[in-house]
């Protein structure tokens, strides 16, 4: 088998996008500034931390260029004493309101969309949560502006308990390994799937299917230099292995036909089914996909060239997988 | 400078640089005898591409007569494993190139047999395989892929 580490690396640099990024940070911290400035005197004191795929460290960019940052705020409430959860919401929106075209109250979230002429799209999503509660549990504010008195509710959240879940299941460079291969998975989601989100696996269920049991780390200690070599090709065949696995085939009612599904709970609270937005047939779509990528990561294994193997992964991948190739020899050539 | 199949999506790319070399032979080159070297260039299959973005020259030891050009493997090698490693490894050798002093050039027998047999060696990185002929006012390019020769055409815009 050949050695594509290297490959997998490069990939992992071309596709890479996390906290550190610059213009990200900016667009966050012009934000906080905002609202720390023109939030109303009504409203409750708050903290701020970062939440989402940047903060968990396997963001990705995004193939629409559609940039996606999350923040959560921290009001330091009691849910109990706000019976409408517009009501924090609203100290986000109203302080916010303004600073660019759109600024909207979305279900989970209130969303501030910058799109400058010709530039990349960016929305920062602002999760607001009551944080000083009886139960020391945090609750995020559910609810649009519009949503009757049953669509209006605190539900229980751990976000922090979340990243910290993710940051913390390995350390060191077992734990790069792991971010790596959740960002592999996140690529395949996106070269592999059209852009309508509902019928794809979220990023967070491709990170829990790998936390949850189906990544292992995958390396070996090379005696000659005293380290640690890893080998991400195999740790990622052997996720997409488990992913395969965890699938059971039934009959579903819902779709009329028989169906490979399967139910994930996020790891902390509120425990929800991480699949429940997909219907039992986008379920079977997601489990061909699968089953597609193993069949091509198989096909990699036998490859003995470099440019074969690349090209197969260019086609999982997308073009930032690098297509390398092997030493050539020229030979002779005798032209008339 | 891009070429296409006939009836393929597939596509050649010519880089400039490249692409103004082989101008400066139709500009300035005498002919008296026949130059060459090989292509070399980077595989991009998410767009069913193959760009040339090198070539090489003659080097002294290789045989240039008044119909012919035996390229040697020495100093070509060298050159081809300096862009390999230089390219991040994406470099490849992708076929070959010479002169003709003809307008519109066109393959001799001896060029055709060469071409598919080096192309029948199972050596190579891409299965596509290029051979550029330049002339006194044109250059022609032709694809060898599994023992079949096509050329390629100009892609119009
Ligand atoms: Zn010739």
């Amino acid at each position: 088998m050949l050695d594509l580490q290297k490959e997998f690396i490069k990939f992992q640099e071309n596709i890479k996008l996390d906290d550190e990024n610059q213009k990200l940070r900016d667009k966050r911290d012009i934000l906080l500034k905002k609202l720390k400035n023109t939030i109303s005197d009504d409203a409750a004191s708050y903290s701020t931390f970062n939440q989402g795929s940047y903060a968990m460290g396997t963001g990705i960019y995004p193939e629409d260029e559609d940039y996606d940052i999350d923040v959560g705020i921290k009001f330091n409430i009691d849910k109990d004493d706000y019976s409408d959860p517009l009501e924090p919401k609203m100290w986000v929106k109203d302080a916010l309101d303004g600073h660019t075209k759109k600024v909207e109250v979305r279900r989970s979230c209130v969303t501030v969309t910058y799109q400058e002429n010709g530039e990349s799209a960016y929305h920062v999503d602002f999760a607001i949560y009551a944080a000083d509660n009886a139960d020391e549990k945090m609750y995020i504010a559910k609810g649009k502006t519009y949503s009757d008195d049953e669509h209006r509710y605190w539900e229980v959240s751990d976000p922090q308990g979340l990243i910290k879940a993710i940051k913390n299941k390995y350390s060191g460079d077992d734990a790069l390994q792991f971010r790596r291969v959740i960002r592999y998975m996140k690529k395949w989601k996106s070269h592999n799937f059209s852009s309508n989100g509902d019928s794809a696996p979220t990023g967070i269920a491709l990170t829990i299917l790998a936390y949850d049991g189906g990544f292992s780390i995958n390396k070996k200690y090379d005696w000659a230099t005293g380290k640690y070599i890893y080998d991400d090709f195999s740790a990622l065949c052997n996720l997409v292995y488990n992913i395969k696995k965890r699938f059971s085939y039934s009959w579903s009612s819902e779709a009329g036909q028989m169906c490979h599904t399967m139910s994930l709970s996020l790891p902390v609270e509120p425990y929800n089914d991480l699949f429940v937005k997909m219907t039992d047939k986008q379920m079977e779509n997601f489990y061909q996909k699968i089953n597609k990528m193993l069949e091509k990561l198989n096909e990699v294994k036998g490859k003995t060239k470099r440019s074969e193997a690349c090209t197969i992964l260019v086609e999982l991948f997308g073009e930032d997988f690098p297509v390398t190739v092997d030493k050539s020899m020229v030979g002779t050539s005798e032209s008339a | 400078m891009e070429y296409e199949v006939r009836a393929e999506s597939f596509r050649l790319e010519i880089n400039e640089n490249v692409y103004q070399r082989f101008s400066a032979y139709i500009e300035s080159y005498n002919y008296n005898v026949e130059s060459g070297g090989i292509l070399v260039g980077i595989l991009d299959p998410s767009h069913n591409s193959i760009i040339i973005t090198d070539i090489t020259e003659p080097f002294d030891r290789d045989r240039q007569t008044r119909y012919g050009f035996h390229r040697m493997e020495k100093g070509h090698q060298e050159k081809m494993d300096q862009l390999w490693e230089q390219s991040d490894f994406k470099k490849t050798y992708l076929g070959e190139w010479h002169t003709h002093k003809q307008k519109r050039p066109c393959p001799s027998n001896i060029d055709i047999k060469n071409w598919i047999k080096i192309s029948k060696k199972n050596i190579h990185n891409s299965q596509r395989l290029f051979f550029i002929i330049v002339g006194t006012e044109e250059i022609g390019v032709w694809m060898v892929v599994h023992d079949m020769v096509k050329k390629l055409e100009v892609v119009e815009n």
